[in-house]
């Protein structure tokens, strides 16, 4: 594997990582098994290039498409918690809508380009660019788990029962962790078309996999407990992931094709997690 | 002794670059195709005996390697980015999403670019790429359908929306179809899985069905043939090979000979011409399919004209 290849895998680590922080808000933070991230990332993709194709900011863009993964996560909060619908079923239910709302969005087409477009990436090393918005992204999220109300929100996913006891509310602060964990994920599904320079209607395929892989491949390399230190290891398990997909790429030497590809990603993932490491540590 | 192991084992590596020095393999051609589909597969089996035509032999003094993105956005990226850095003299995508990909690095005059069975060229960056589109002019199929079926009103069309390729045929269809007094009926289906209901609707709305190079249409052409058998309706298609499933007629090329004429482009450019200098390609070459016991299931006569 080259040095290209390596620092490619960077740059694909960090838009994922981003997905994977809200992989990881809504999974682990507040325990709400999502199903809505599939949808989202196309949503975000889909309205970030929109906007791009009408002119726009490509930075203005991207808190669109943040803001229509707000949206979205809400949507799937309003089923769970107004109409009781189960966890898993609301998040599969708006992740199958958002696919028709993903292509009206995009007027019909489902694959747009944006070569002739000005991206965040143009001009720029991508590298840079998406080092600061990775930066940003772990400060705000890390900055807010941290705070009352993000301690509040850790709480109703670890126990419910003790934070309802102390008057958090647990139906806001789901909302509030399933809009935030979609706005990331849309927001990795903008930078992620921005960066390829295009963004096709099933590029959500496989977005729950990659993230929630890479959410348990950060906690087994980072088994610490604080926010800080969690979303960083979004990123490490992220980038380890991509590191993993470069690496079964290269798998033809073992005589190994193409269809194996899955297998072998799945295999390596596997082998890093069943690696014994230390009990988690709290700090 | 560990010496002598040592220097027998640096020996080993020497001759085996040696080895492979010897063999003439000169060009260097990666394919990224989108996802395994029988029409892909077929394309990129044309693009290999394409190559051999043009005495670019697999393994003897051409090296090729194929993947596929398995349908996923971020694979084909990683691919992309991988092909990249293997110096190639040609990289090949077959699919939109597969092509798109390399934007990239035609962009930057990092590698060349042909494609295959893409249907809306202007998808794909024009720098340092040409390739062979599949779109099959729509005119001369609706006149064939109308010298079949001379009382056809309604035309019944089943395609992805979530597909580039068929979302294009669908806006041109909507404009031409007016033009030979033909009503166009849209039916969308998203999934293999939800054709048999829809084609069922939609046959029972319609004089005909068509679908034109639709992938995932063509992965369910046989619910599409029984619904249309039921009705005693035809199924026209776009892909010659899709006759022998059970389609009425097709006008067009098979995937297979698209694939032969993108290898021929692949050729052209290893041979040392300049990528700019060749234009993007449609197929030329189409031939009229009809299957005879499909025709008389539907009722309609074939004169050998």
């Amino acid at each position: 594997m080259s040095i290209a290849e390596l620092l490619f895998s960077l740059e694909l680590g960090m838009i994922f990582g981003i997905v994977a922080i809200g992989i990881y808000l809504t999974f682990r933070v507040i325990n709400f098994s999502d199903l809505t991230c599939d949808g989202s990332f196309v949503l975000g993709a889909a309205v970030s290039s929109i906007l791009l194709k009408s002119g726009y900011n490509p930075f203005l863009a991207l808190f669109a498409a943040v803001f229509a993964g707000v949206i979205a996560g809400l949507c799937t909060g309003i089923l769970n918690i107004y109409f009781k619908v189960t966890a898993i079923l609301s998040g599969i239910l708006i992740g199958f809508m958002l696919y028709s709302i993903n292509l009206k969005v995009m007027q019909g087409v489902p694959n747009l380009t944006l070569i002739n477009e000005t991206t965040i990436f143009s001009g720029y090393n991508p590298l840079v660019i998406l080092a600061m918005v990775s930066l940003v992204v772990w400060f705000i999220m890390s900055y807010f788990l941290v705070t009352n109300f993000g301690l509040a929100l850790r709480s109703t996913g670890q126990n419910s029962l003790l934070s309802t006891t102390n008057g958090v509310k647990i139906e806001y602060m789901t909302m509030t962790g399933l809009a935030l964990g979609n706005a990331c994920i849309a927001l990795g599904g903008a930078l992620f078309s921005q960066h390829q320079g295009f963004v096709d209607i099933s590029q959500g395929i496989g977005t729950i996999i990659t993230g929630l892989a890479a959410v348990m491949l950060g906690e087994k390399l980072l088994p610490f407990r604080s926010p800080w230190i969690m979303i960083a290891a979004c990123f490490l398990g992220s980038f380890l992931y991509r590191i993993l997909v470069s690496y079964a790429l290269h798998s033809e030497v073992l005589g190994l094709s193409t269809q194996d590809l899955n297998l072998i990603t799945g295999a390596l993932i596997v082998f890093v997690m069943i690696i014994p490491t230390r009990k988690i540590q709290t700090c | 002794m560990k010496s002598i192991l040592l220097k027998l084992f640096i020996m080993l590596c020497i001759s085996s670059v040696g080895f492979a020095a010897d063999q003439a393999i000169t060009k260097k051609v990666l394919i990224s195709q989108v996802i395994e589909h029988p029409a892909l597969d077929a394309t990129t089996r044309g693009i290999i005996d394409g190559l051999a035509k043009k005495g670019y032999k697999r393994d003897v003094n051409l090296d090729l390697r194929i993947e596929s993105a398995q349908g996923n956005a971020s694979l084909a990226a990683q691919i992309a980015n991988k092909f990249a850095m293997q110096e190639p003299d040609v990289v090949v995508g077959v699919g939109t999403l597969a092509a798109q990909s390399f934007g990239k690095y035609t962009a930057n005059d990092k590698v060349k670019l042909v494609f295959a069975s893409v249907t809306d060229p202007s998808k794909i960056s024009i720098k340092n790429t040409t390739g062979m589109s599949n779109f099959v002019k729509l005119e001369p199929q609706l006149q064939l359908f109308k010298k079949l079926q001379p009382n056809l009103k309604r035309l019944g069309i089943l395609y992805n929306p979530g597909e580039g390729n068929s979302v294009a045929i669908v806006r041109q269809l909507e404009t031409i179809c007016p033009q030979f007094n033909i009503v166009l009926v849209k039916q969308a289906v998203p999934k293999t899985s939800e054709v048999p209901q829809a084609a069922k609707k939609l046959a029972a709305d319609c004089d005909a069905i068509f679908i034109s190079n639709d992938n995932t249409m063509l992965s369910a052409m046989q619910s599409i043939v029984k619904a249309a058998n039921a009705k005693r309706i035809p199924l026209y298609v776009s892909d010659t090979a899709a006759v022998a499933d059970g389609a009425v007629a097709a006008l067009g090329p098979d995937q297979y000979s698209i694939g032969v004429e993108a290898g021929m482009m692949i050729a052209k450019v290893l041979d040392g011409q300049d990528i700019t200098t060749i234009p993007i390609k449609f197929p030329s070459k189409t031939d009229i399919c009809i299957n005879g016991t499909a025709a008389q299931l539907s009722g309609i006569k074939v004169d050998k004209s």
